[in-house]
């Protein structure tokens, strides 16, 4: 009995101790702070979004220091570790001074090095290297008192929120002028495939600014140039471009990869009309060869895709009519298949890959058509058994009129 | 063999001599087979009989597919394309079954226009009609919950639509869709409800109410067409002999009627379709033939009202004797029953027929109309000139 | 004996009629008697398929059928681990393949690739890969085949 009384006490006790050391000021939560009642009058919504984000067990002394636990101004002013609010050039160091702390860091299982890639981004080597304090500090992607998780919808890190995020300051012409930028680029996203991906078929590893142009760094982790983004998840399309002669052209500089034909951020759902307007871009006038590379391609797809399409069509009819077509469905999906890899493969411009895929179709398609007919036939039979079965019944159907024809003479006679 | 076959006959005979009152069971066949008919039997009383067979038919061919067919919404589909596909004569027994059920409508409505027009329905022979209007109750019954065991999408949203109609029903019409369905949608409950009625219930009410058809046809003897309450004025020797003169017609009839049948479940095998799916509507949902009059009438008449209106032929139907007490059979003497009649049946046809092109596009004397939900057409433009504009 | 007005025509409609009955009675038998036997050697549907034997399939290695036009991949990840997959991709549908080297199953379409378990490594597959239940009795392997 006395166990029992104990033991729960002492859970709690442990259960606060680690919440304690997790959080540095976790009672901060539970009871309002020195800060807080006069913040609270002056500015409540202040208070609230703090309560609020994921920082609500920092508490604001976690921040901006200054002791809590003394009443009225002099929690900030009699305090030495008072910091007030930052200036927004000590920003990045500011969040830093905990982020980039493994310590700190490590018990959530957050990175620490936010801080040092924020130094190699272009917004981090402007602020640093030229004082530049036009241009984006954590705060301003992140929010400051509010922070959310950037798993949290409402955060502005969200997947679906970083391009209106991003686009705060870089869909802002007057802002973007004095840096030669564009400020086109987020509402060019927005009519990207990726972007469809994201907002139609709520897709949320479909890829935002950040997916290309890296978060808190330059570039994301692993990648030289921003050009060399794409084929990290079009990895058949990457490997077949590197067979391409297109590889060497991009090489030189003459090219560049994937953009030149597919844009940068309007980047659309790419149809045979991209492979029939992209190519004359570069490859103007008499440059034969290339151009028929390209239209084998493209009679090359629209025979693939006219022939699934029609066989498909024979083949749903003879499902439907009760045919068991099972194996030619699957020499179908097999063939579809094949149609949609050859979307990747044609990066490599090797005709060779494409008649191999047009041999193999055709010879998939000579079966299924086969089959196909065969199952038809198997009706032709039963069609041709019933004529002599027909013959058969009216001949006896003849054989009873004659007998009651018959019968009824007799009768007659009697 | 001879020999053998007549001591087996005799050792058969003298067995149940000995145990029962044997001559009373061989006159009553032989009277039963001999029953003499009135002369005016004709070839389209062979109609009714016709009936019969394909009522037998679907009894055969149906406990044949129950072997392979499972009544659950995950195999129901798959069991019938079982049948079709790898059962040896499966597509046979489906297609006799499929087609069979169309021509007993076929068959028990010409049936019925027989009867109305040689005047048989008239006393003393009103029960026979009325429960002849029951059976063809419940032989649609049969095709409505028949319909729905393929489980594909056609059965599937014909039936979603048609216990949807119940609804309409004042005060109980929610509850009577909920306990049609066995729920509030179309799910494996309908589709086990269905079958059981389909196999169990409905097989027994028909052969109760075939029985008691034949036993009234057998006890009255076929209609003649004089008048009601005159004496029947046939000449006993110019009857027909049930057997062999009328059962060799009846044989000569259904011959052929099996080839028109086999040509049918050939020529015009019935569809597999595609699996049912509770989440996508094909467009142009209908129900089967013999539902579209039903189906074009109730478009007309808002709901409870509409109700009403549809039962009112079939009521009518059911009472037809009891309104019409006029002592006339000959067609020639009913001029005002022939009228009506033929309304109704062109009536039917008309509803029938709109009620087919209802909702679709129709071509006609090289013009395409798009027909409306109510049967009113408008004529398209043109495809190609339409083109040639742009 | 032609003088009994006809009898010989007479009987010959007889035995037609007769013998027409009884081919029409057998005509009828024969398809139900053909109906009637089993279609399969082991029963219709939703069954366990024969996915052929143990010693047929290395460890490691891969076997692709269809069943009611469903592909289907078996797998033998281990000595003693066989796994069943419907080798269409849920991502559009493409047919996936085993590659033994990697044990992974591989989308040729999208890059998609799965582990031996069936579940999504990387790429744009929405979901893991179907999977089907398989015993092994005695060299035996068998799938329990799905609804079509």
């Amino acid at each position: 009995m006395r166990g029992g009384v104990i033991l729960p006490a002492r859970i709690v006790g442990a259960g606060l101790l680690s919440a304690a050391l997790l959080l540095p000021a976790s009672t901060a939560v539970a009871q309002p702070t020195s800060c807080e009642s006069c913040h609270f009058e002056s500015d409540s919504a202040l208070v609230e979004s703090v309560r609020s984000s994921v920082h609500a067990g920092v508490g604001c002394h976690g921040c901006h220091g200054g002791n809590p636990a003394v009443p009225d101004e002099a929690a900030m002013f009699d305090d030495p570790t008072f910091k007030g609010k930052p200036e927004r050039k000590d920003v990045p160091e500011f969040c830093g001074g905990c982020h980039s702390d493994v310590r700190r860091m490590n018990p959530f299982g957050i990175q620490t090095d936010q801080l040092a890639q924020y130094k190699t981004s272009k917004h981090g080597e402007m602020l640093f290297g030229k004082g530049d304090e036009n241009v984006a500090v954590c705060a301003d992607c992140h929010g400051a008192h509010g922070i959310k998780s950037p798993k949290d919808p409402a955060s502005t890190v969200y997947p679906t929120n970083i391009p209106s995020t991003c686009g705060r300051c870089h869909s802002d012409e007057k802002k973007m002028s004095k840096y030669k930028l564009p400020s086109s680029p987020p509402a060019d996203y927005e009519h990207s495939v990726h972007a469809q991906a994201l907002r139609v078929r709520k897709d949320l590893s479909a890829p935002t600014c950040a997916t290309c142009h890296g978060n808190h760094g330059a570039a994301p982790p692993g990648v030289k140039q921003v050009s060399d983004v794409c084929g990290r998840c079009h990895v058949r399309e990457a490997e077949a471009f590197g067979r391409s002669p297109h590889a060497a052209a991009t090489e030189t500089g003459k090219m560049k990869a994937c953009v030149s034909c597919h844009s940068n951020h309007a980047i659309l759902h790419p149809t045979e009309d991209l492979l029939r307007s992209a190519c004359i871009d570069c490859h103007k006038g008499t440059d034969h060869k290339a151009l028929t590379v390209r239209d084998e391609f493209l009679t090359g797809f629209g025979q693939l895709r006219q022939d699934v399409s029609a066989v498909s069509e024979d083949l749903h009819k003879a499902a439907s009519r009760g045919f068991e077509v099972g194996e030619a469905q699957v020499q179908m999906e097999e063939a579809k298949t094949a149609l949609i890899a050859l979307t990747p493969a044609q990066h490599a411009l090797d005709l060779a890959d494409l008649s191999k895929v047009l041999r193999e179709n055709n010879g998939r398609m000579e079966e299924i058509r086969k089959s196909i007919k065969e199952k038809v036939l198997s009706e032709g039979v039963r069609r041709l058994m019933f004529l002599p079965i027909a013959i058969f019944l009216v001949v006896l159907s003849i054989g009873f009129a004659a007998k009651r024809a018959e019968v009824e003479q007799n009768r007659g006679r009697e | 063999m001879g020999n053998f076959l007549s001591n087996a006959r005799n050792k058969i005979e003298s067995f149940m001599r000995d145990r029962y009152p044997w001559d009373v069971f061989t006159d009553f066949a032989k009277h039963q087979a001999h029953k003499p008919l009135p002369p005016h039997v004709s070839w389209w009383h062979t109609f009714g009989s016709l009936a019969v067979f394909l009522l037998v038919n679907q009894i055969v061919t149906g406990i044949l597919l129950m072997v392979y067919y499972r009544p659950t919404s995950d195999h129901a589909f798959d069991s019938i394309k079982f049948i079709q596909t790898e059962v040896p004569a499966g597509w046979l027994i489906r297609g006799l079954h499929s087609w069979g059920a169309t021509l007993m409508i076929v068959m028990l409505i010409l049936h019925m226009i027989r009867v109305f027009v040689m005047g048989s329905y008239k006393k003393p022979r009103e029960l026979t009609w009325v429960t002849g209007v029951f059976l063809l109750g419940v032989t649609v019954t049969f095709g409505f919950t028949g319909y729905l065991l393929p489980w594909n999408q056609l059965s599937y949203w014909a039936t979603t639509v048609g216990t949807e109609v119940s609804r309409n029903i004042p005060v109980i019409g929610n509850a009577m869709t909920v306990f049609l369905r066995g729920g509030e949608g179309i799910s494996g409950e309908t589709l086990a409800r269905f079958y059981v009625l389909h196999v169990v219930v409905l097989p027994w009410v028909v052969v109760g109410l075939v029985a008691v058809h034949l036993f009234l046809m057998r006890v009255q003897n076929l209609a003649t067409m004089d008048p009601v309450g005159s004496a029947p004025s046939w000449p006993k020797d110019q009857a027909i002999r049930f057997f062999p003169e009328h059962v060799l017609k009846e044989m000569s009839v259904f011959t052929v009627f099996l080839g028109l049948l086999l040509a049918l479940v050939i020529f015009s095998p019935p569809e597999l379709g595609e699996p049912a799916d509770p989440l996508n509507t094909p467009a142009g949902i209908k129900p089967e033939w013999y539902f579209l009059p039903t189906y074009q009438l109730l478009k007309y008449f808002p709901k409870t009202l509409g109700i009403f209106t549809s039962m009112l032929p079939p009521l009518l139907l059911l009472i037809l004797p009891f309104i019409d007490r006029s002592l006339d059979r000959h067609p020639k003497r009913r001029p005002l029953a022939m009228t009506l009649g033929a309304i109704a049946v062109a009536a039917s046809l008309i509803l029938g027929v709109v009620g087919k092109i209802s909702e679709s596009h129709v071509q006609f004397l090289g013009k395409t109309y798009e027909v409306d939900l109510y049967g009113r057409w408008l004529a398209v433009h043109d495809e190609t000139s339409d083109t040639g504009a742009r | 004996m032609v003088t009994d007005n006809g009898l010989p025509r007479r009987k010959f409609l007889d035995y037609f009629l007769g013998g027409g009955l009884g081919v029409l009675l057998l005509g009828m038998a024969a398809p139900i008697g053909a109906y009637l036997w089993p279609a399969r050697k082991r029963g219709g549907v939703q069954e366990m398929i024969d996915a052929g034997r143990v010693s047929e399939l290395p460890v490691g290695s891969g076997k692709a059928f269809q069943v009611g036009g469903h592909p289907i991949l078996l797998v033998r990840a281990g000595e003693t681990e066989f796994r069943a997959f419907s080798s269409a991709c849920p991502h559009l549908g493409c047919i996936v393949h085993w590659d033994g080297p990697s044990r992974e199953f591989k989308c040729p379409c999208h890059a998609g690739v799965f582990s031996a378990d069936g579940k999504v490594v990387s790429g744009p597959p929405p979901s893991a890969l179907i999977a089907y239940q398989v015993t092994v009795t005695g060299d035996q392997i068998k799938i329990k085949v799905p609804p079509a």
